[in-house]
């Protein structure tokens, strides 16, 4: 064992530097000072949205007394909660991951022993899994932490540590998955069980706010007063970390890095041949069979619109981003039909607000797949065509898709009051506009720069974006419920997206949507 | 009429200049005749790509004008786009398409009779070897067939100016035998093509004319035997006049 080490260090590097390149090139300079002064725009907008949180919770909180046995349970519940949501998270990401054309075969052709690759896959991974949960809810940490003292700095570190054990996890279950299902369908069938997981885990934690529900968990916490458990007991350790033991949070941590070193000692090999075995497995998928003399040759306009469709409708991880965005929404749905039953006031607003919301998570993916997955912009931007007529037909064909993906649930608002369905069609819509105008002005200049860096910078704005509309839709449903002030976010939301400077791609995509 | 209307050049770039973070096309003039097969031929970060890149109409020249069949491309680049076509280095297909609706595409694309382009696709289909792929889509294909799929499509609309940027790297011997034949047919049919290549025995082989392009300028242009008869005193590969021309301006500089 002479070498080893240094070369640990050198493919965490490795794996480090890749990550860190993805996340710095969005913060880069050199951009048309728009850009720069959109970024700015989202984060002084964030950093606003989180003082407002403040605020409002300097009105509501309270210290409570010492934790109780059944909170400690109710606390490590939760975690669990989290655990296994950031798992499923984890799990279509190291899927991706692994099915990356050949990018594992240059590491294990070096003469590196197979377990130190692994053991840096799993470091880097585990690391990595936290930041965005850190990110999202730091509105929430940051409330504790500030009025309930710097020792909830804890929960961020829980966070932390939780998240590590569930990127490690997802790549053991990754790795089982493999095993029983080959290198064939371990991409369709996990990429589809983790979308479905993650539905049926939205509808399971809405279990509370129905009647059985509460009644359930009534229950459960009087058993668990009348047990009385150990409150120094092993179970609860990760809800003692999380409320601020640090003994506990050593646990954690030590066993994290024994999973990892377990994980590493048993499956290295394992893990080497599935990486290998999957960054070759493109399935060859065959499409109806059809002769060259039956070439199916279309006009302009429909041949542009049918390559995007076929696009998305063979791309599965678009589905599954589709229904991943659409479990966010379930729990304002399940209160709005709740609210329907008991024929309780609904709040147009909050309705259409909700439709709205809905629009934004689910033409993102559409949006990106058709505007920056694009694989071919040079054969696009060498064809006879207008420029702006290819992106009018990207832009009709992702509001075509998302609007249908979004036909019941506007049906539904529709039905319960015509009003708020119409605000909520003319919401969908214009927020769907704005979403396509903020991805094209990025794609437009991306083009001349072919692999260039500057691609990225959609995906940050699109992040911050998306956090944004996390924190000012929290506020909005949680503080301005039942008024129509539930609209002011939603509004910066769209002006932000569309007070833009009218930029050359811009003119030329409302030329290109009312040519095409 | 006019003997220079007529024969008006296939492509004419004069004066033309590229610079990214520093000088990568000074200054380039080149015309290259209809019915040519023109090698654009130097080493790595010559300022090839970038050269084609710009006759395609992908980035805008700093300076300089580039006229297609006498028509502007500043001007008029939609006509100019309609009669050529562009196969960058790496393939750019979509791996979600199989080789036939990417036919299908382009041939809708350049708005080709649906006969024509069921006849076309036919036949290059069958030179390329792509007919028992054709249902499969493209993501699981190896580099060398998404080249023969972006070869086919970019034939399917018989341009008049074909640029091809390294357009023999990732096929094996016998393919590379079989695309080669397939442009001097296009060139024998009337068609312009302008390769770049730093594979010296492809440019020596196939070309008519060749360009020797050294920190984007074009420092040797001729036929085979006039760059031999020039620089490597009559005798001598063209690889000895390439590493002479590129060592010589080296030195110079
Ligand atoms: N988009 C770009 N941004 C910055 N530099 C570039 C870009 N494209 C090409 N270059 C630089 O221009 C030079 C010439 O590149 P290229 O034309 O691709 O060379 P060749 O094709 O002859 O190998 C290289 O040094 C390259 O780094
Ligand atoms: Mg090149």
């Amino acid at each position: 064992m002479n070498l080893p080490r240094p070369r640990l260090f050198l493919l965490l590097d490795h794996e480090f530097r890749l990550w860190r390149r993805r996340f710095s090139s969005v913060a880069d300079g050199n951009r048309p000072w728009y850009q720069s002064r959109f970024l700015m725009f989202l984060g002084v907008v964030y950093v606003a949205a989180q003082a407002g949180d403040f605020l409002l919770m300097w009105s509501t909180h309270a210290t409570g007394p010492e934790p109780t046995f059944p909170q400690l349970v109710g606390v490590d519940l939760l975690i669990a909660a989290f655990l296994v949501f950031v798992t499923i998270t984890e799990l279509s990401f190291v899927i991706a991951r692994a099915y990356t054309r050949g990018e594992a075969d240059l590491l294990y052709a070096a003469p590196i022993p197979p377990h130190l690759i692994f053991a840096s896959r799993l470091i880097r991974g585990a690391l990595g899994a936290a930041p965005t949960w850190l990110l999202l809810l730091s509105p929430v940490v940051n409330g504790y932490i500030v009025f309930d003292g710097i020792r909830y700095v804890s929960i961020y570190v829980t966070i932390f540590l939780v998240s590590g054990l569930a990127h490690i996890i997802a790549n053991l279950l990754l790795l089982g998955m493999y095993r029983v299902l080959g290198p064939r369908h371990t991409k369709s069938i996990g990429n589809f069980m983790a979308g479905v997981a993650l539905l049926s885990f939205i509808f399971a934690s809405q279990f509370a706010r129905f009647p059985w529900g509460l009644r359930f968990v009534e229950r459960l916490d009087n058993a668990l007063t009348a047990f009385a458990g150990n409150v120094q007991g092993w179970p609860l350790a990760p809800a003692r970390a999380l409320l601020g033991s640090f003994p506990d949070m050593i646990i954690l941590a030590t066993l994290g890095m024994a999973l990892v070193g377990i994980a590493v000692l048993l499956f290295s090999n394992a893990y080497e041949r599935m990486m290998l075995d999957c960054g070759q497995a493109h399935g060859e998928h065959v499409q109806p069979g059809r002769t060259s003399r039956q070439l199916p040759v279309l006009g302009l306009r429909l041949t542009l619109l049918r390559k995007e469709f076929a696009a998305m409708r063979r791309n599965p991880t678009l589905w599954v981003q589709l229904l991943s965005s659409t479990a966010y929404v379930i729990p304002a749905g399940m209160s709005l039909g709740r609210s329907m039953f008991s024929g309780d006031y609904l709040d147009p607003a909050i309705m259409a607000g909700m439709l709205a919301f809905m629009s934004v998570t689910t033409s993102s993916p559409v949006m990106q797949l058709v505007f920056l997955n694009e694989n071919a912009p040079e054969l696009m931007a060498t064809a006879p065509i207008p420029r702006s007529f290819d992106l009018g037909c990207k832009w009709q064909i992702s509001a075509l898709f998302t609007l249908g993906f979004l036909c019941a649930p506007l049906a539904l608002v529709a039905w319960l009051s015509p009003l708020a369905g119409l605000a909520g069609l003319l919401f969908c819509i214009v927020g769907i506009a704005c979403h396509a105008i903020v991805y094209i002005s990025f794609v437009d200049q991306a083009v001349p720069y072919r692999n260039s860096k500057k691609m990225h910078l959609p995906l940050g704005a699109g992040l911050l974006t998306i956090l944004l509309a996390v924190t000012l839709g929290g506020l909005a449903f949680t503080t301005l419920r039942h008024s129509w002030f539930a609209l002011v976010p939603l509004l910066v939301l769209l002006v932000m997206f569309g007070a833009l400077v009218p930029t050359p791609a811009r003119r030329r995509l409302v030329m290109g949507v009312l040519s095409a | 009429m006019d003997a220079s209307l007529s024969q008006v050049d296939a492509l004419a770039i004069s004066g033309l200049r590229k610079a990214f973070d520093k000088p990568v096309v000074k200054d380039l003039t080149l015309q290259v005749r209809p019915g040519e097969l023109y090698a654009l031929l130097g080493s790595n970060g010559a300022g090839k790509t970038t050269t084609l890149r710009m006759v395609a109409g992908l980035i805008a020249p700093d300076a300089g004008s580039v006229h297609i069949f006498g028509i502007d491309c500043a001007q008029d680049p939609l006509a100019a786009r309609a009669v050529t076509a562009w196969v960058p280095d790496e393939p750019m297909i979509y791996d979600k398409l199989t080789p036939l609706e990417y036919m299908a595409l382009i041939a809708g694309l350049w708005s080709v009779k649906p006969a024509l382009a069921a006849q076309r696709t036919d036949e290059l289909f069958t030179t390329l070897g792509l007919n028992e792929v054709a249902n499969q889509r493209c993501e699981a294909f190896s580099r060398g067939m998404k080249q023969k799929v972006a070869l086919a499509g970019a034939l399917v609309h018989e341009p008049r100016l074909l640029l091809l940027d390294e357009p023999l790297t990732g096929l094996d011997a016998a393919m590379a035998r079989i695309v080669k034949d397939l442009l001097d047919a296009r060139v024998r049919g009337g068609a312009t093509i302008i390769l770049t290549t730093h594979i010296l025995e492809v440019a020596e082989r196939m070309a008519s004319r060749i360009g020797i392009l050294h920190h984007g300028e074009l420092v040797a242009e001729g036929t085979f035997s006039q760059l031999q008869a020039r620089f490597g005193g009559g005798k001598g590969s063209l690889e000895d006049v390439f590493v002479d021309l590129v060592t010589d301006t080296r030195s110079a500089a």
